[in-house]
């Protein structure tokens, strides 16, 4: 099966405004750097040109270049074994080949990033060596017990979810951002720009739920997480903008339309997988392997099913209702009892058999995700490594333990010959 | 006097416990942001838990293989039920294993794994308004939830003798901080077990006025950085092998008695939290939740302050911290560094010999 139009045409905007970009750096705007956890609509309705740090990661280990750039930091005097997709893009500027990484990652002028762990700020401090570069840090705060079926709730109801008071200092942190951006770019903030912001978002990821809805429920699977995952999250770092909801329009038309002409990536399914964790981004070919031979194809991964569920948000006041989006994100797809819960529905909806969790070193709480699953009746694969480092992944044996498991997972269908 | 000291220090887990099987209203706590005072005032006996050996495979289980090992063997001593007496379990948000731990602890409280409460003290770090005024409700949350446990409320009275034991707290160990500085002045391992004694809810008893043992003349001055050790057992090692520890940055160490919440005693609740959450803001930088220009702006005071000759980072797997600070640290410092990973006792005396030749 091809991949999806909206897939190719994701990949070439991203080229074309990755090269628009580097020309507005190269002619002198701040560029900033933004980590996939902090908020990054300010920028958007200011028109701060930026990167997105996990994005750029993705680029730097689809090109091989993950170890060079790990090298790079290390030669920094910055150790090459903490955080390492965090900081492969600050180890990415000084990789040899330029060329490979689309002519290279311009210089931010502005970083920001969530203080998760206890390392992502010092990552993003350590930008700041160069003098010319300034860091804002947001809080981390820690996500509180939450109702059940989060999922039907958070739109509306977030503060019940994570808490009023987590939103509050948010929010007072956007207004100081705000403030850094005015005085570090000389541009205004425009409440109303933001507004509208805000609400082509909500419209993007509503969008987004239509089609996870659309996956979960069709049966063989229409699309490849492999084909969704660049079409869903390339305009995911372009939210809040007419292209980005034109991008996932055309996304669920074409989902639509391969569900309506029954198409199907394997024909002959037979058993479907869900992978928890972040993507594979230097082997995606790994996706694809098991299908002919075996029968098995992922169906769901985070990237499409977090735009359904968690970022819409709903509220008068966009810098609070941004706050909302934000605080908590990481909560849903990490902290317990919020994403056990979640993967539990998820795996439900779209009738996996079986899930390969990948468990990075900086991921808490992955354990009771497993526990959650397999209490549900899942089989669970858990492989330990970090998808940006490929020595690890390689001790770890990725492709051989899941052909193993798929091996014990068998035939998907139940006793009347239907899918689960 | 150290003798009887590092007595009580061994012994100040089970004398805890037994004070809690007594009914005393024993609050166990994870870390140093976790304002002792304020559950004093709620009626409770803090008891700072200290990480023991344990076997962490069933912690692992749920933390994950790839967290600070002081984590799981608070995880494992949770699961094997040795807290079980306390009323209540309060863990500091100080570090990406806290926060595991605090919510693989909570988790399994929920699925009945474990018999004692447990709540997350969210304080953050930033030097900032609007984080003072978040922490500050959070300690007030925690406040309520210490009075739930202990069937105390704050009062004026409470507040009185809260601030006025640790006010008393703070001033013996800014004593024994400062006399660790003079050339006959008290071992690191004294102070250790003087700062971990505190941390028990006991008075520690001591002074600085020739109450601990002095170092050794000949001793190289070492400013000790990275991890937070689990027991003496690292001091012995290092004060064994010619080196005395005149100062430190770990939370079982100095930064203690940095965390001052002042001496005028707060009226209300609200005054109390605010105080509380001011003074761990204003308090020393730790590794995990500070920057690393703090880092090494401390680190540099440090050994200033102290005359320390050398500096040692002792790092253990999975406290990413340290590393990240090592650089500045060591290029602040002006004396001669070594950092070892992992604690391996061997690799320590490589690095102090390292030390020795260098300063």
């Amino acid at each position: 099966m091809s991949r999806l139009a909206a897939t190719t045409a994701a990949l070439a905007h991203q080229r074309e405004w990755f090269g628009t970009l580097r020309a507005r750096a190269a002619a002198g705007e701040v560029i900033a750097l933004v980590n996939a956890d902090a908020p990054q609509e300010i920028l958007r309705a200011m028109d701060v040109p930026y990167v997105v740090n996990q994005w750029w990661a993705s680029v730097v280990t689809a090109k091989q270049l993950a170890g060079e750039s790990l090298a790079v930091v290390a030669g920094l005097g910055h150790p090459d074994d903490s955080r390492q997709y965090d900081v492969l893009a600050l180890g990415s500027r000084g990789v040899a080949d330029q060329e490979a990484l689309w002519g290279g990652l311009p210089k931010p002028g502005i970083v920001i990033a969530e203080l998760s762990g206890d390392a992502t700020g010092k990552v993003f401090e350590a930008w700041t060596d160069d003098p010319d570069v300034a860091f804002f840090p947001y809080e981390r705060t820690a996500a509180l017990p939450a109702p059940e079926r989060w999922w039907d709730e958070v739109a509306h109801d977030w503060s019940s979810i994570f808490g009023a008071d987590r939103i509050a200092l948010m929010a007072e942190e956007n207004r100081e951002l705000i403030a850094f951006l005015e005085e570090r770019t000389g541009r205004t903030f425009e409440l109303e720009r933001l507004r509208t912001v805000m609400d082509l978002i909500n419209e993007q990821e509503e969008l987004n739920r239509r089609t996870r809805d659309l996956v979960a429920a069709a049966r063989p699977t229409p699309v490849r997480v492999t084909d969704t995952i660049p079409a869903v999250m390339i305009p995911q770092w372009h939210r809040g903008s007419e292209w980005g909801r034109a991008a996932a329009q055309a996304l669920h038309d074409e989902v639509a339309a391969l569900v309506d002409a029954g198409a199907a990536v394997v024909p002959e399914e037979r058993v479907r997988l869900m992978w928890v964790g972040r993507g594979l981004w230097g082997d995606t070919a790994l996706y694809r392997r098991f299908e002919e031979e075996l029968g098995a194809v992922f169906v769901w991964s985070m990237y499409l099913a977090i735009a359904a569920d968690g970022y819409i948000r709903y509220g008068d006041d966009p810098i609070e209702t941004l706050a909302a989006r934000f605080v908590g994100v990481t909560d849903l797809l990490y902290a317990p009892p919020l994403a056990p819960q979640w993967y539990v529905k998820e795996a439900a909806t779209h009738g996996v058999d079986g899930v390969v969790h990948l468990v990075a070193d900086d991921v808490a709480g992955a354990r009771f995700i497993t526990l959650a699953l397999e209490e549900a009746g899942v089989p669970v694969l858990e492989i330990r490594a970090s998808n940006a480092d490929p020595r690890a992944l390689e001790r770890a044996d990725v492709g051989g333990s899941i052909a193993r498991f798929v091996a014990t997972l068998g035939d998907g269908r139940g006793e009347d010959g239907g899918r689960r | 006097m150290s003798a009887v000291l590092a007595e009580r220090y061994a012994a100040r887990v089970p004398a805890a416990l037994r004070r809690a099987e007594a009914g005393d209203a024993v609050v166990g706590i994870v870390g140093r942001d976790v304002p002792a005072v304020l559950v004093a005032a709620a009626g409770g006996v803090p008891f700072r838990i200290p990480a023991e050996e344990a076997d962490t495979a069933e912690a692992a289980e749920y933390l994950g293989g790839a967290v600070d090992r002081a984590a799981l063997l608070v995880a494992a001593a949770m699961l094997a039920g040795r807290y079980d007496a306390l009323r209540g379990v309060l863990v500091a948000h100080d570090s990406e294993a806290s926060v595991r731990l605090a919510a693989a602890l909570h988790e399994l409280h929920r699925r009945g794994r474990i018999r004692v409460p447990v709540l997350l003290v969210d304080q953050v770090h930033l030097p900032r308004e609007s984080t003072l005024r978040f922490n500050t409700g959070r300690l007030l949350g925690m406040v309520e939830t210490v009075e739930g446990w202990t069937g105390s409320s704050i009062t004026a009275a409470s507040l009185a003798a809260a601030w006025d034991g640790r006010s008393a707290t703070v001033a013996a160990l800014r004593r024994i901080r400062d006399a660790r500085s003079a050339p006959d002045g008290p071992t690191g391992t004294a102070a250790l077990h003087a700062y971990g004694v505190t941390a028990a809810g006991e008075d520690a008893g001591v002074d600085a006025d020739g109450a601990l043992d002095a170092r050794e003349a000949a001793a190289l001055p070492v400013w000790l950085t990275g991890s937070a050790p689990i027991s003496d057992r690292l001091y012995r090692l290092v004060e064994s092998a010619g080196a005395v520890i005149v100062g430190e940055d770990h939370d079982w160490g100095d930064p203690v008695a940095s965390d001052d919440p002042g001496d005028v005693v707060p009226r209300t609740r609200e005054e109390a939290a605010l105080a509380a959450a001011s003074a761990r803001l204003h308090g020393d930088p730790a590794s995990a939740t500070s920057s690393m220009a703090a880092r090494a702006a401390a680190t540099a005071a440090g050994v200033g302050r102290t005359g320390a000759r050398a500096l040692l980072a002792v790092v253990r797997d999975h406290d990413d911290g340290p590393l990240w600070d090592w650089s500045r640290q060591r290029a602040a410092a002006g004396v001669p560094a070594v950092l070892v990973r992992g604690d391996d006792p061997a690799a320590v005396l490589d690095g102090l010999e390292t030390l020795r030749r260098s300063a």
